[in-house]
């Protein structure tokens, strides 16, 4: 039996996870788009209803296109069928026939572009400057993209250049910190904050320059090709540090649950799933520390009471809201979760002109909760969430880890 | 490891109230689930036994149990352990504000998408038939382009149960829900969880709330609690009744997110889209499970388990071959009826219970998982709902009754 | 029956339900076909259609609805004759030639998924010669193909497989294809009555005058006058003969076949061995058939499946698919085989597959009277054929066989297809397309122009949409929801009616012609029931759990049953 046939055999297996589905139309009551839109046909027609159908004829179910991937129909299955996974399969499958617009394009190569603006002098100022002014004369809007929304601003500096000026206590604890696109680019302060968490628990933070975007905005636009050279890429990186024993730790949770997951999922390659043990979520490793005993509790007295809004995509990692348990543990901390659904950002979900009513219409529950809630924090621990929370619920979110350090 | 005191696995209607009333007992405790849970399934109401053994009408759940068979799970629970448990729900309802309202004593009648009327025994207000009574006109309201719930066919049933000396008409609303996707019952209920969505129900309908009126919905007042319904009645000065639905089913999901928000205010931790694999056992107790999270296995502590993982349809039994039940976790005894004539029924629908409905785990009178011998053989894991053998709940229309009463008395033992 | 009843039922007929046609004088005449033919099988509207495209006046009566015997219920093979290539070149010949004209005049009924014979490690590696043989002898085009290119095309074939063929074999609708010789009979004249069983063969001196049919929904009785009736009744055909007072050798052979809720191949995969039970699989539109087993029953109307045949199946299928108690099956059943038995014959899977006809003017002196028996689906054009020529012998019909060349019933244009796009949901065009041919198609497409509303689905499983389900519910040939499921594949996919059953009642009480569509409690409860009938014997596994969303929704949630006190 040769490797192509092993390969092949597998890749059908994945595909009839459709052959699970019961029709029963749990995934129809927890999706937020169909919540939100009555132009989605819903989780279980485009996604196991049709993929049956697919033998009949070479056809284009149009609604696919909006589908967010915040993969709730998959958590809602009682069969374990992987909807969403089917969904963006589907999704590659089209556009290896048609062309990508000029802002998919855009929106998924986040890094590429990134890439560009570092290598100029002043790169992040005037790009950030250029995103002020095309959003003003409506350059945005034009490609596509939600003018009512503002594109991340390029932090100053990346994380990756200001770790070089994080001096840690060297220890024989080490984690390898995978910072992701958004954080490393736009909100590298989630990065710090967490390598002096780990520093206050005894670890020693490494990074790889050589690890590259997850693959998530490629993934969700349909350039799955690419996808498959980062994950080929992300995961030697991570076996690499697998054979050093040391663990790798992500902050972002739509990139840890690519690197964890949706690789396997998606791709079906036995190294990736072997690299999946390898990476940790940050409260999920944290957690881990806490149930050894081994969490540094020392904590100042924070009198705060914090709203947590849980992305889909941490729930989706299966092991609760450990973050909400450790914040807890802070004197005068009270933490409180939003319960309110997804947010509608899903990644570049919202940033689509055409999706962005639907993204702020899933949001209204949130929004909601934030008004009355009335906490003196909104938390989150993925960007794409915070930004929403940032554009629709009118407050300055940060990432979890971000209170944890200020406890230390 | 996280340790908690009690350790629920499963969502669905057992599984939550156990989780309830579990830390109602101020136990910590951490709900297990993979899959959104059944209610988005069940109509939501609580049967509690709505046919005997030869599939006669029971008038009074209460009295109906006394002649069940012994190894049947009410059996099992007791009249007492019902009776709190019942007390239970409906304060639980009332505290967070979806009452449900009867009793063990007679049946509430509900009446169905296809026109029939169903016992039931704790139902809320919009779905009780009691509103018919005394009426002079029904008023079937159907919502354009809603699939599922047909006006006519409803007629058609429920003319000859209601009888001919009351009015009927079917009345088309326009929810302005037509031109995208198919709509569901969830859709419509969406729309009238909003004001404009209400006001325009309310005046489509105060034309027809003449005469001593009582209008026919389908399950569309609201995707939480009862306020539509309030606000409906009393804009209309008349009855209003929902009837069951196909999935979604919005009453059941009402029922869901009143227990999840209580839940959550509770403190309990809910740990979403991890699958239980099995048991870390020491002896004849079981100190752990092991659940699956992305990448790897998350283990779980706990004093005392509960399994509500469902039956057949949830997963939380499984055939892959005939005559080879497995319970999934504890790989506990699954007791069947062996033989493939006793299996199933030649009809669908008929007089007799289906054999493979009974099949599931016998438990002692502490609702913990016996063998063959009736030895018990966990001393600390406590089996409730569509888990439990012996009986076929859609045959006696008593599914949502074991599961809060076998929760109830799960988490008193 | 006496002649009294019969005038009485003549005259309640007449009065009551004016079934039969006024004359010019005002007067009832009996109804009156040159030729009757008795089964609305494969064989039987073949012959409709050969015999009115030669200008012959057929009618053709069914005790049940079209297709309802074994032409529906067998695994849908267009053979290309590898399966006989060894043991019956003959047929192989016959099955190969047929199967090119099939292509060509029932494209809409075919799927050209192409066939794979693969043989294991446990089969007897000798048999391959000689298949290899058989088939070029017969002229059956067996292409050697290595494994590689085999798990290429199949993925989730077994490991165990040594070696690999392709062959022209294909995937035919039973139900379509036989559908469609009845559109097309129709065209020329050809008439048919489904639900009347033949309870009386009307003889006078040695020569047929007609027969005597039961409307098997409401009771009446009819008579039809014929110069000629031909016997095609399949497993039923012994039964047909013995009302005429003859004897015709037919061993109903029970064939048990399970169908698996998604395309496990994408070609016809059969077994290279010697046949065998449960080695055939055939993709077939959205799922896959897995047969079939061969065992001799006394009744034809036995349609029952044990747990042992699904067992028997399911252990020799998994040698080919080793997973395959993991895909989720839909359903058991079962059909039975008309296999003539000439005295003193072999029975069982060593009877000829081949066909007789039998003229009982000859051999019984019963002068009109013939039989057709035995066969496969794929010949049955031949098969009506030859029985034809020698009607229009007797009839002196000079007019030649058409039915290999004309198409049963005109595609539907692609530009047609292409324009309906965009009133379908997604992968329903085509298939809609195929299924309903052109004038329906058309009716339907303008239906959803107009009633954008009606592309709501009524089954999601099998993407039909409510246009489709109202055009077919209309029809006069429209009895139950099981006849609208038989031609839209309703209820036949994932949920098993779960979703549809509901809605087609509806839609059947709204637009159904017969009275008793009216009854939508009775109607559902009865399309429900079809479907547990072949639930019941694969109650295992993930149909288990599908079953208790079944039951917990129409006996819990709608209590169907309501009719108890309550």
């Amino acid at each position: 039996m040769s490797e192509t046939m092993n390969a092949l055999q597998k890749k059908a297996e994945a595909m009839l996870t459709a052959d699970h589905c019961l029709s029963c139309t749990s995934c129809m009551s927890s999706c937020p788009v169909m919540e939100a839109s009555k132009e989605y046909r819903g989780p279980k027609l485009v996604g196991p209803a049709h993929n049956r159908m697919r033998f009949s004829q070479e056809d284009v179910e149009e609604s696919l296109d909006f589908c967010s991937n915040c993969k709730s129909c998959d958590r809602a299955c009682p069969s374990g069928v992987e909807v969403s996974t089917l969904n963006m399969l589907h999704r590659a499958e089209y556009y290896r026939t048609h062309p990508h617009s000029q802002r998919d394009d855009m929106l998924a190569h986040g890094e590429r572009m990134a890439k560009r603006v570092r290598m100029l002098p002043f790169g992040a100022t005037f790009a950030n400057l250029g995103m002020k002014i095309g959003k003003c004369f409506g350059i945005f809007g034009s490609m596509g993209i939600a003018g009512e929304r503002d594109m991340p601003a390029y932090a100053s500096s990346s994380f990756l250049s200001m770790f070089k000026g994080i001096s840690q206590k060297p220890s024989e604890k080490k984690v390898v910190f995978y910072p992701g696109c958004f954080i490393n680019e736009n909100d590298p302060e989630v990065g710090v904050a967490f390598v002096k968490v780990m520093q206050k628990n005894g670890y020693e933070v490494l990074v790889d320059e050589k690890f590259n975007c997850c693959g998530s905005p490629l993934v969700v636009t349909g350039y799955l090709d690419e996808a498959l050279e980062h994950a080929h890429n992300n995961v030697a990186r991570i076996l690499e540090w697998k054979k050093k024993g040391i663990p790798v730790v992500a902050c972002c949770t739509s990139c840890s649950l690519m690197l964890k997951k949706e690789y396997g999922e998606l791709f079906d390659e036995e190294e990736m799933k072997e690299a999946a043990t390898n990476v940790y979520d940050a409260f999920e490793f944290l957690a881990m520390l806490e149930e050894e005993g081994k969490l540094n509790t020392e904590f100042k007295s924070l009198s705060q009471s914090l709203l947590y809004h849980v992305p889909c995509h941490l729930k989706s990692q299966g092991f609760g809201t450990p973050a909400a348990r450790i914040l807890g543990k802070i004197p005068g901390v009270k933490v409180e979760l939003a319960d309110a659904g997804c947010c509608g950002m899903s990644g570049n979900y919202g940033f689509k002109q055409d999706k962005y009513e639907i993204s702020m219409k899933i949001g209204e529950e949130l929004f909601g909760r934030i008004k009355t809630a009335n906490a003196d924090k909104v938390i989150s621990d993925c960007g794409t969430c915070r930004l929403q929370i940032q554009h629709g619920g009118h407050v300055e979110p940060c990432h979890p880890i971000e209170i944890l350090e200020k406890a230390y | 490891m996280k340790h908690s005191d009690t350790i629920v696995i499963g969502s669905g209607l057992a599984g939550l109230m156990a989780a309830y009333t579990s830390v109602r007992q101020g136990k910590t405790v951490t709900l297990l689930t993979t899959g959104s849970g059944s209610l988005s399934l069940n109509s939501g109401v609580i049967d509690v036994l709505g046919f005997d053994g030869n599939h006669e009408f029971v008038a009074s759940p209460k009295e109906g149990i006394k002649s069940l068979p012994e190894d049947h799970p009410y059996k099992k629970i007791g009249m007492d352990m019902l009776e709190k448990a019942v007390d239970e729900f409906l304060a639980f309802t009332k505290e967070y504000g979806f009452p449900y309202h009867g009793s063990l004593e007679k049946q509430i009648m509900v009446p169905t998408a296809v026109g029939t009327m169903k016992p039931t025994c704790l139902a809320p207000q919009s779905l009780d038939g009691a509103a018919f009574e005394g009426k002079s006109k029904v008023v079937i309201v159907g919502i354009s382009g809603l699939k599922d719930f047909y006006g006519d066919i409803i007629q058609e049933n429920i003319r000859p149960l209601l009888g001919e000396n009351l009015s009927y008409e079917v009345v088309m609303v326009d929810a302005g829900l037509e031109g995208g996707r198919d709509v569901t019952t969830l859709d419509a209920a969406r729309w009238l969880d909003q004001d404009k969505g209400m006001a325009a129900l309310v005046n489509a309908l105060k034309p027809h709330a003449s005469g001593n009126a009582v209008f026919l919905l389908p399950q569309i007042l609201g995707t939480s609690g009862e306020s539509v319904a309030i606000a409906l009645r009393e804009k209309l000065g008349a009855e209003v009744i929902e009837t069951t639905c196909l999935p979604p089913s919005v009453n059941g999901l009402r029922l869901q997110k009143m227990f999840h928000q209580a839940l959550m205010k509770l403190g309990v931790d809910i740990i979403e889209d991890t699958k239980v694999l099995r048991a870390v056992t020491k002896g004849s107790k079981c100190t752990a499970v092991v659940a699956q999270a992305a990448a790897r296995e998350k283990t779980y502590e706990a004093d005392k388990f509960i399994l509500a993982t469902g039956g057949f349809y949830s997963g939380g039994i499984t055939m892959r071959e005939f005559e080879k039940p497995r319970e999934m976790i504890f790989d506990l005894p699954v007791w069947f009826v062996p033989g493939e004539e006793n299996w199933s029924n030649e009809q669908l629908f008929s007089d007799k219970p289906q054999g493979f409905a009974k099949t599931g785990i016998r438990t002692d009178e502490s609702l913990r998982p016996v063998d063959d011998s009736g030895k018990v053989v966990f001393d600390n894991v406590y089996v409730i709902g569509r888990n439990l053998g012996g009986y076929d709940f859609c045959f006696e229309h008593s599914g949502n009754g074991v599961a809060l009463a076998s929760a109830y008395k799960a988490v008193m033992m | 029956m006496s002649v009294c009843y019969k005038l009485f039922v003549y005259f309640k007929e007449h009065k009551y339900y004016g079934k039969q046609k006024l004359s010019g004088k005002g007067e009832w005449m009996m109804e009156k076909a040159t030729v009757v033919v008795i089964g609305g099988g494969a064989t039987g509207v073949g012959i409709l259609r050969d015999l009115a495209m030669r200008g012959v006046d057929v009618l053709l009566v069914e005790k049940c609805d079209l297709v309802n015997g074994a032409s529906s219920r067998y695994h849908g093979l267009l053979h290309s004759g590898g399966r006989y290539a060894v043991k019956d070149q003959e047929a192989a010949r016959e099955c190969i030639i047929e199967n090119q004209i099939l292509r060509k005049i029932g494209k809409s009924c075919v799927e050209a998924t192409g066939g794979m014979f693969v043989r294991l490690d446990i089969d007897d590696p000798d048999y391959e010669p000689q298949w290899v043989k058989g088939c070029a002898d017969s002229g059956i085009k067996a292409e050697p193909i290595t494994l590689e290119q085999a798990f290429r095309l199949e993925p989730l074939l077994s490991k165990h497989v040594v070696s690999a063929y392709l062959v022209p074999d294909a995937a035919i609708d039973g139900f379509r294809m036989s559908w469609q010789n009845v559109e097309s009979a129709k065209r020329y004249g050809g008439r048919f009555k489904t639900y009347r069983e033949v309870v009386d063969v009307l003889q006078q001196n040695g020569e047929i005058q007609g027969v005597t049919v039961r409307n098997t929904i409401t009771g009446e009785i009819e008579e039809i006058a014929c110069d000629i009736l031909v016997n095609a009744a399949g497993g039923w055909a012994g039964k047909v003969a013995a009302l005429a007072g003859l004897e015709v050798g037919v061993q109903p052979d029970k064939g048990t076949l399970l169908a698996f809720n998604q395309r496990i191949t994408s070609h016809v995969v059969n077994r290279l061995h010697k046949s065998s039970d449960g080695d055939i699989f055939v993709p077939h539109g959205s799922i896959t058939i897995l047969g079939t087993s061969s065992m001799s029953i006394p009744d034809p109307e036995d349609t029952s499946t044990s747990r042992e045949e699904v067992e028997n199946l399911l252990s020799i299928g998994e040698k080919t698919f080793e997973n395959l108690r993991d895909y989720r099956m839909l359903r058991a059943f079962a059909g039975s085989r008309p296999l003539y038995m000439p005295p003193g014959g072999a029975s069982g899977r060593g009877a000829s597959r081949g066909f007789a006809i039998v003229d009982h003017g000859k051999d019984d002196g019963l002068k009109g009277m013939m039989t057709i028996v035995g066969g496969k689906f794929t010949t049955y054009r031949l098969m009506a054929e030859k029985i034809s020529n020698q009607i229009c012998e007797k009839l002196n019909v000079k007019e030649p066989c058409r039915t290999a060349e004309e198409p049963l019933v005109p595609e539907v244009a692609e530009n047609d297809k292409k324009e309906a796009r965009k009133y379908f949901p997604a992968y329903g065009t085509d298939l809609a397309a195929t299924r309903l041919g052109p004038e329906r198609f058309s009716r339907v497409v303008e239906d959803l122009k107009s009633h954008p509303e009606k592309r709501e689905l009524v089954c999601e499983c099998e993407n039909v949409t409510l246009a489709e389900v109202e055009e077919i519910a209309k029809e006069l040939s429209s009895f139950q929801i099981n006849d609208i499921r038989r031609r839209t594949r309703i209820g036949m996919g994932t949920c098993q009616a779960n979703f549809c059953a509901l809605r087609s009642a509806a839609v059947f009480a709204k637009c159904g012609r017969d009275k008793g569509a009216k009854d939508s409690l009775g109607q559902m409860k009865q399309f429900l029931q079809g479907r547990w009938k072949g639930i019941r014997p694969v109650l295992v596994g993930r149909t288990l759990r599908e079953i208790e969303m079944t039951r917990a929704l129409y006996e819990l949630s709608f209590h169907v049953d309501g009719g108890k006190k309550a």
